[in-house]
Order: structure tokens, then C-alpha cells, then sequence
């Protein structure tokens, strides 16, 4: 992606935001009299963002040099990243019906996989080091810090 | 009053104990590049809450100072700067290592980060109470004006693109109005769910963005992971520096320590900054500019006295105004929010135990740091080498678990995942996420006094320009864009 083409997806994609934002404040409703209420601010804040973010898009429409056209490519390894954020929502979403501990322990096993190469790859390692650290956090936290943390499919045992 | 604050500290061995642990902790995620210090903060913002309002506060001051602080470790030994703060320190630091004198650099590291510190912590205790007095005086007008003049600094200052940096603030703003709004109460932007009553949990804003989008990238570089660099060795003997050597470089500290300060309490900008514009400060006052970069202790003295000064500039306007000087900052004060303590003119009449208790932490985690980094060196080298691909999930289970216990409720899990996403795309979109947060968190302040400031003026804005104080916060503001705007025009032409 070149940086032209990234600029320019940036200010469309904040104009959009800020047609939105404008056109859901009118569902606000002002009820104090004498005050500008509160869908001011947010119209204010709405309008400023389309101001920027077209001024933006222009500056990046008028620009036509070559090293700001010029095709760059991604030195990111796009699986990893994938990987990492198909795992990271799993474990948010799993966080609560499977609980603290087991949606924790698939977690880190997991993403010691994905984060980890030919070389360091020790799965039985990997095993045993997220449940010592995910039962020493669960103990550190509820008997130390007193916190609640949800016991999910644990609970019924 | 002062004598009580002092005692609630030195009395108190929980007090006592978490700073040190706050301190410790905050050195280990200083050193290790990957983690900072905004993500040492973060992560223990929830465990602050359960501990009560002075030992609190001291452990997250602790966990800043340690964090600034252990930057330097591996800015030295390794060449990557272990926090932004201090990538200036790589400059001289580097070289010093290389020439087989890592331990003097270290040495002089440590030193002058207390000193740094001690020196702004000596501005925070006289300017704080002086700058209360006249913010006393301030009205709705002029906390509307400081709240823009903020949002435009950090936008001009943060980042390449003065664009950007607008675009990212404006959109932390536009975030912070979902939920009950200031004045009248009115329930918006809520969509109908009871989740976002109270709006976005700060702390889950500041986890997603500080700490899960790093987390994700990891994955983006997941083959560079393992790389540990070489950690060089050194021998530590003293502080590495002679009284003679002192002497010398007296007015580069004082002059450093004046920058850092000036950086930390303009909003927003924080340690990287200051650290760089110390270092080429005394680039430029040098009878010897051309031995900078070549390994001298000129340029870690400027980078590491600049970064600690930056901690108590920060705190100066943060505690008298409410207004973060840096992302750490930002999140110290949601901590002192939860608390129960409104940061502001009267936190000297309101909570003026705790303020002088603050500034006995900020002493107690300076004294703990020299001693604790010096003497405990050579295990935080050890865990600097604890493997990443390990280390970053389990760093992640704990943003989990401090996002859910902040109200116990799996929907702030959800929006850090969330917020990690949106830092993901700012990131790739070049948009830097500081102006953000500082947006998101002063967004109701401003909202709040543009409307009280509207309804007493009938609607005229007028009084905006024509109380002095608000109009020359105003005026700065204005400069401030336009300057960077020319600079950038400049800059573009040079390079054409």
C-alpha cells in the first residue's frame, strides 16, 4: 500500500465517522433552556472531523510525488497477525462461559504457538508454564486482591 | 497538614512496601523492550483500587518512576530503548558500551535519573501550590480555553502530521460523549445498551490502546521475536563519574532537568520528546558538538536527567488542573478519579494531606529506584532475557484480568479487544493514538465548561477573547498549529 492510498483511506473512513456522529446527534435532545445542550458538542466534533478529514483527502488528492505513490510492501507476517487476533477474540469472548482458568490456559498454549518458531517450539513447555501462570494469577487476584473472577465451567464441578 | 502527609507514607509499611514493589515492577517493564512504562501503569491501575487512596497512588508512582527509569538498561547494554524515553540515551549510551564502558553509563544513568527526578519533584512542591492559587481564580471560560489549548498542542506536537494528530484527538472526544452527558444527564449514544450507560471504562480505553494493540502487533513480527540481541557486558564500579566530571557537566544537568520539566507540563508530550530535545540542547550548547553520538557522557546525562525531570513537570498541571501532562499521566488520573480524589485548584484545601503525601512517594520511589536499579542490576539484565513469545501472552492475560476487574463485568474484556483493534487501525492508518487518549479523557471537561461558560454568557462568545487569561491560552493555541503548519512547509520544500 502506498502511503497516498493509506492517507486516503484514512480520511475517508473518519469522514464517514464524522457524518455519522453528526447525523446520530440529532437523536439527542436539548432540555436545560438558555443551554446549547447535548448534542452541541458532539456536532461540534463531528463538524471538525469532516473539516480535517477533507482537508486531508485534498492535500493527499493534490500530492502526486513519487515517493508518496511509490508502492511500499508490508514487512508484516499478515498470518501472525490473523493468528493473534482470531485468538485474542476467542479468549475475550470464551473469557466468561469458560471461565478465568480454562479460557486462559487455551489462550497462552495458543498464542505461544502462533508467536513462537521452529526453534523454540515446545509445545509440553508451553502447556506447563500458561497453567502455573494463569493459576498463580487466578490465586494472586482473588486471595490477595480480593477480586472476582468468573469461574465459568469450573463452577459446576 | 504537611506533617501528616509525610507520615501517612513513612508510617505506613503497606505504603512502604508497594512502592517498592511499584518501583521493582515498573524497572522490569522499563527494561524490557516490548513492555513500558504507560503498560506497567495500566496493568496495575485495577490492583491500585483495592488498596486504600495513599497506598494506591504510591504504587502507581513508584511503577512510573521505575519505569522511566529502567529504560536506560537496555537502551545501554542492548541498543534498544526499553521505553520511548529513552531512545536518546541509545545515542551515546550505544557507543559508551561498545567502547567497554556499559557500567560507567549505567552508572551515570542511574545517577542522573534520580537527580532528574529529585529536581522535579523539588519544581512540583513549589510551583503545585502556586498555580492552585491561581487557578482558583478560573472560570468556565478559561478551563474551556485550556482544555482546546491541550488538544491542539498535543495534536501539533505529537506525530508527523498536525492532520493526524486532530484527527486522532477529535476522535477520542467524539468516543468519550457515549453515555450520560455532563450537566444534564442526558443518556446518549448508548444504542440502547445498558453496557454503555457510564460510557467506555477508561481503564479498558487505556488497556486496549496501551497495551493489547502492542500486543497485537507482536503477532504482525512474530519472526523477529526471538532475535534477543546481544547483551553487552559491563562492570558497574560507583556511579561512574568523578566530582570533577560533575562540576563539568552541572549546567547540562540543570539545563536538561529545566527541559524535561517544561515538556512535562505542557500536556501530552512526554519522555521521548523531552529526552531528545535535552540531548540536542546540549548538542547545541556544547563547545564539542561534533563528539555527540561517539559515546560521551554529555548525551546520556541530557537524555536520562530530561525524561525523569518530565515525571514531576507532568504531575504539575495533572493535580492542579486535572490536566495530563503524558499518557502516564492520563492514567494516574483515572486512578486518583477512583479514588475519590478530584484533581483540581482545591486538591490543596480538599486533599491537602494526600497531595504532600504524594510528594513523599514521589521521594520514597526516587530513593528506592537509585538503590533498587543499582544494586539489583544484574537480575533485571537476567529477565531481560526472558523470552518474548512467552512472556507477551501471559502480559496479556493480565490486561484481562485488570479490564475485568475494574467492575467486574466481561464487557470491558470485550472493549479492550476492542480498543486494541481501533489502536491496530489508527497504527496503520500512521495516526499516533497519544492525542487520543488525552482527547478522550478531556473531552467531558471541555464539554462541561464550553456549556456552563455558554449558559452564564447567554450564548456569547465573546468573553472567550476578552478575559485575558482564556484568550491568551487561546492565542497559544492558535500559534502553536500555525507554527507547526509553516515548519511542515518548510521541512517539505527542503526535502524537494
Amino acid at each position: 500500500m502506498s502511503e497516498k492510498r493509506r492517507d486516503l483511506i484514512g480520511s475517508i473512513v473518519f469522514l464517514v465517522f464524522g457524518i455519522f456522529l453528526f447525523a446520530i446527534s440529532f437523536t439527542v435532545k436539548t432540555i436545560i433552556e438558555n443551554d446549547v445542550g447535548p448534542a452541541f458538542m458532539p456536532k461540534v466534533v463531528a463538524v471538525a472531523i469532516m473539516i480535517v478529514s477533507v482537508s486531508k483527502l485534498v492535500i493527499a488528492l493534490k500530492n502526486h510525488s513519487a515517493e508518496y505513490t511509490a508502492i511500499k510492501k508490508s514487512k508484516d507476517d499478515k498470518m501472525g497477525s490473523l493468528l493473534t487476533i482470531l485468538n485474542l477474540g476467542a479468549y475475550v469472548i470464551l473469557f466468561e462461559p469458560l471461565g478465568f482458568i480454562i479460557s486462559s490456559i487455551l489462550f497462552l498454549v495458543l498464542q505461544m504457538i502462533i508467536l513462537s518458531d521452529k526453534v523454540n517450539f515446545k509445545p509440553i513447555k508451553f502447556v506447563i508454564i500458561s497453567i502455573i501462570s494463569t493459576v498463580a494469577i487466578y490465586f494472586l487476584f482473588v486471595y490477595a486482591f480480593n477480586l472476582m473472577l468468573p469461574e465459568g465451567l469450573l463452577n459446576i464441578i | 497538614m504537611v506533617l501528616e502527609g509525610i507520615l501517612a507514607v513513612i508510617l505506613s509499611p503497606t505504603c512502604l512496601l508497594v512502592t517498592l514493589l511499584g518501583v521493582i515492577v515498573g524497572i522490569i517493564f522499563g527494561s524490557i523492550p516490548g513492555l513500558s512504562a504507560t503498560m506497567a501503569v495500566v496493568l496495575f491501575l485495577p490492583m491500585s483500587f483495592g488498596l486504600e487512596p495513599v497506598s494506591g497512588i504510591s504504587l502507581l508512582m513508584g511503577l512510573y518512576i521505575g519505569g522511566i527509569s529502567g529504560g536506560c538498561i537496555s537502551a545501554i547494554l542492548l541498543k534498544i530503548p526499553g521505553t520511548p524515553s529513552s531512545i536518546s540515551t541509545v545515542f551515546d549510551g550505544g557507543p559508551m558500551a561498545d567502547r567497554g564502558e556499559a557500567g560507567k553509563a549505567i552508572g551515570i544513568s542511574i545517577l542522573y535519573s534520580f537527580i532528574g527526578g529529585i529536581l522535579s519533584l523539588i519544581a512540583l512542591i513549589f510551583i503545585s501550590p502556586f498555580l492552585a492559587s491561581i487557578t482558583l481564580k478560573f472560570t468556565a471560560f478559561e478551563y474551556f480555553s485550556i482544555a482546546l489549548f491541550s488538544l491542539t498542542i498535543i495534536a501539533s506536537m505529537s506525530g508527523k502530521s498536525v492532520l493526524n494528530g486532530l484527527l486522532s484527538g477529535l476522535l477520542g472526544m467524539a468516543l468519550a460523549f457515549v453515555g450520560i452527558s455532563p450537566i444534564d444527564g442526558f443518556m446518549r449514544f448508548n444504542f440502547d445498551s445498558i453496557n454503555l450507560l457510564n460510557g467506555f471504562d477508561i481503564v479498558a480505553v487505556l488497556i486496549g490502546l496501551f497495551a493489547v494493540t502492542d500486543i497485537i502487533q507482536t503477532g504482525a513480527n512474530r519472526r523477529t521475536l526471538s532475535e534477543k540481541g546481544n547483551i553487552i557486558q559491563y562492570s558497574l564500579k560507583g556511579f561512574g563519574i568523578s566530582m570533577h566530571e560533575f562540576k563539568g557537566q552541572f549546567v547540562n544537568m540543570m539545563r536538561s532537568a529545566l527541559i524535561g520539566l517544561g515538556i512535562g507540563i505542557l500536556p501530552g508530550i512526554g519522555g521521548s520528546t523531552s529526552g531528545l530535545l535535552a540531548y540536542s540542547a546540549a548538542q547545541n550548547g556544547s563547545k564539542y558538538p561534533e563528539k555527540f553520538g561517539t559515546g560521551i557522557i554529555d548525551g546520556v546525562i541530557a537524555s536520562e536527567t530530561a525524561n525523569n525531570a518530565t515525571i514531576g513537570g507532568a504531575l504539575i498541571p495533572l493535580l492542579t488542573m486535572g490536566i495530563p501532562g503524558s499518557t502516564v499521566a492520563a492514567v494516574i488520573l483515572g486512578g486518583l478519579t477512583i479514588h475519590g480524589i478530584t484533581p483540581g485548584p482545591l486538591i490543596f484545601v480538599k486533599n491537602g494531606v494526600f497531595m504532600y503525601a504524594i510528594f513523599t512517594a514521589l521521594l520514597v520511589a526516587n530513593l528506592y529506584m537509585l538503590v533498587v536499579e543499582y544494586s539489583g542490576l544484574k537480575w533485571f539484565v537476567k529477565l531481560m532475557g526472558i523470552p518474548k513469545h512467552i512472556l507477551l501472552p501471559i502480559v496479556m492475560v493480565l490486561c484481562a484480568v485488570g479490564a475485568y476487574a475494574t467492575g467486574n463485568n466481561v464487557f470491558d474484556v470485550w472493549s479492550i479487544f476492542a480498543f486494541g483493534m481501533l489502536g491496530l487501525m489508527l497504527k496503520k492508518l500512521a495516526i499516533t493514538t497519544t492525542p487520543f487518549i488525552i482527547g478522550y479523557i478531556l473531552s467531558g471537561m471541555a464539554e462541561e465548561n464550553l456549556r456552563r461558560a455558554l449558559i452564564v454568557s447567554k450564548g456569547d462568545l465573546l468573553p472567550f477573547i476578552t478575559r485575558p487569561i482564556s484568550a491568551l491560552f487561546l492565542l497559544v493555541a492558535v500559534v502553536s498549529v500555525v507554527m507547526i503548519v509553516i515548519k511542515n512547509k518548510a521541512s517539505k520544500k527542503a526535502t524537494a
